[in-house]
């Protein structure tokens, strides 16, 4: 059993232990190097800061490409359900500013152009008695969403997240979690990946 | 030195001893933003850059400003609502807000317990604890009020203990 610390020790211990990459450290020390030695005179010092950030974004890029290609381990549909289920329910409870206040779905479609997927509104709200209230743009796992805020017939808050079904999210299988003391649903609908977070009944 | 490049080439001889240290810390900033590392790492990325091609000299405040800087611009272009106007209503400097807690870090839960506070909450309070910034400082460097921050920093204490309970017990 470890002894009661304070908790801005805890809190310290926890940012020191974050460290950049050794990749990324390597990276931008040789960016640093490169910069300090071309740089030397003062005639040609834009020209040659342009070339050491053409250079280092063309690193990058060629870097990123084998990564996407190569890639590390794809994590498995139960990881990626999990690492959605966790961002739905943090989503939820930070309920940050709607960016589009509306009363029904179709002014959303309006609303929000910047979507790659035209929002929809499931079934399974309108059985609930689910009133649309707004919503505002999100992204879960880097793919564009809509973060839609519905409240039930007691005022209790539900948060619908909508987003298209990319080939890597394609894997996660339906279902419910309990988490955060929520309970997330993951379900697919109208071509759509819906996760919906809401409070335990 | 007015040259920007001899004062670069001076600056990067001055800089290679501690520029793990100030990378490091640059990156701890920008988690302490994003709470998300492959994003932290981009944004100190982006920093590099950004003050390798202005020439600028190399000092931790600037550091830290240009990468809050390049955070807000992504936010921006993510249209994501970024840091709240809060009010000062809510500091209370009687409440003891350095209480004991059970190791917390290894169990995982202090990093949730992060995830949750708001980006300004979780700025103040690295800057505050890690940093060693006091609430004038911080306002300084965040265009914010000394009573605002002080707010800011209750607020997040004072979450921080609701989450992971603060009489010592751990929900």
């Amino acid at each position: 059993m470890m002894e009661p610390r304070r908790i801005d020790d805890q809190i310290r211990d926890y940012y020191r232990g974050h460290r950049l990459s050794d990749d990324a450290r390597a990276r931008m020390k040789a960016a640093l190097r490169t910069g300090a030695v071309e740089t030397n005179g003062s005639r040609w010092w834009w020209t040659r800061v342009a070339i050491a950030a053409v250079l280092l974004i063309s690193v990058t890029a060629i870097a990123l490409w084998f990564a996407v290609l190569r890639g590390p381990a794809p994590a498995s549909p139960q990881e990626l359900a999990s690492i959605v289920v966790q961002t739905a329910a943090v989503g939820h409870n930070e309920q940050q500013e709607l960016e589009f206040r509306v009363s029904r779905t179709a002014e959303l479609r309006e609303a929000m152009k910047s979507l790659d997927f035209t929002p929809v509104e499931p079934e399974v709200m309108a059985k609930m008695n689910m009133r649309v209230v707004g919503a505002r743009y999100t992204t879960i796992e880097g793919v564009m969403a809509a973060q839609i805020l519905y409240v039930g017939p007691n005022g209790e808050p539900c948060t619908l997240y909508e987003l298209r079904q990319v080939q890597r999210l394609a894997r996660i299988p339906s279902g419910e979690h309990d988490v955060d003391g929520l309970r997330v649903s993951v379900w697919r609908e109208k071509g759509l990946l819906m996760v919906l977070a809401r409070p335990v009944a | 030195m007015s040259d920007p490049a001899l004062r670069l080439v001076a600056d990067s001889r001055e800089l290679s001893n501690d520029i793990d240290e100030i990378l490091d810390a640059g990156f701890r900033y920008a988690f302490s933003l994003s709470h998300d590392g492959a994003e932290a790492e981009d944004l100190v990325q982006d920093a590099c850059l950004a003050m390798l091609t202005s020439g600028a000299a190399w000092d931790r405040r600037y550091f830290f400003a240009t990468i809050r800087n390049r955070f807000i611009d992504r936010f921006r272009r993510s249209r994501k609502v970024l840091f709240l106007t809060l009010d000062d209503s809510d500091s209370d400097s009687g409440a003891d807000l350095t209480w004991e807690a059970p190791d917390v870090l290894e169990s995982g839960l202090l990093d949730r317990a992060l995830s949750r506070l708001r980006i300004e909450e979780r700025e103040a309070l690295f800057l505050a604890v890690v940093e060693g910034y006091t609430a004038e400082e911080i306002g300084r460097n965040t265009d914010r009020p000394r009573g605002t921050i002080l707010s800011i920093l209750h607020r997040a204490k004072k979450k921080l203990r609701e989450f992971l309970g603060g009489d010592g017990g751990v929900r």
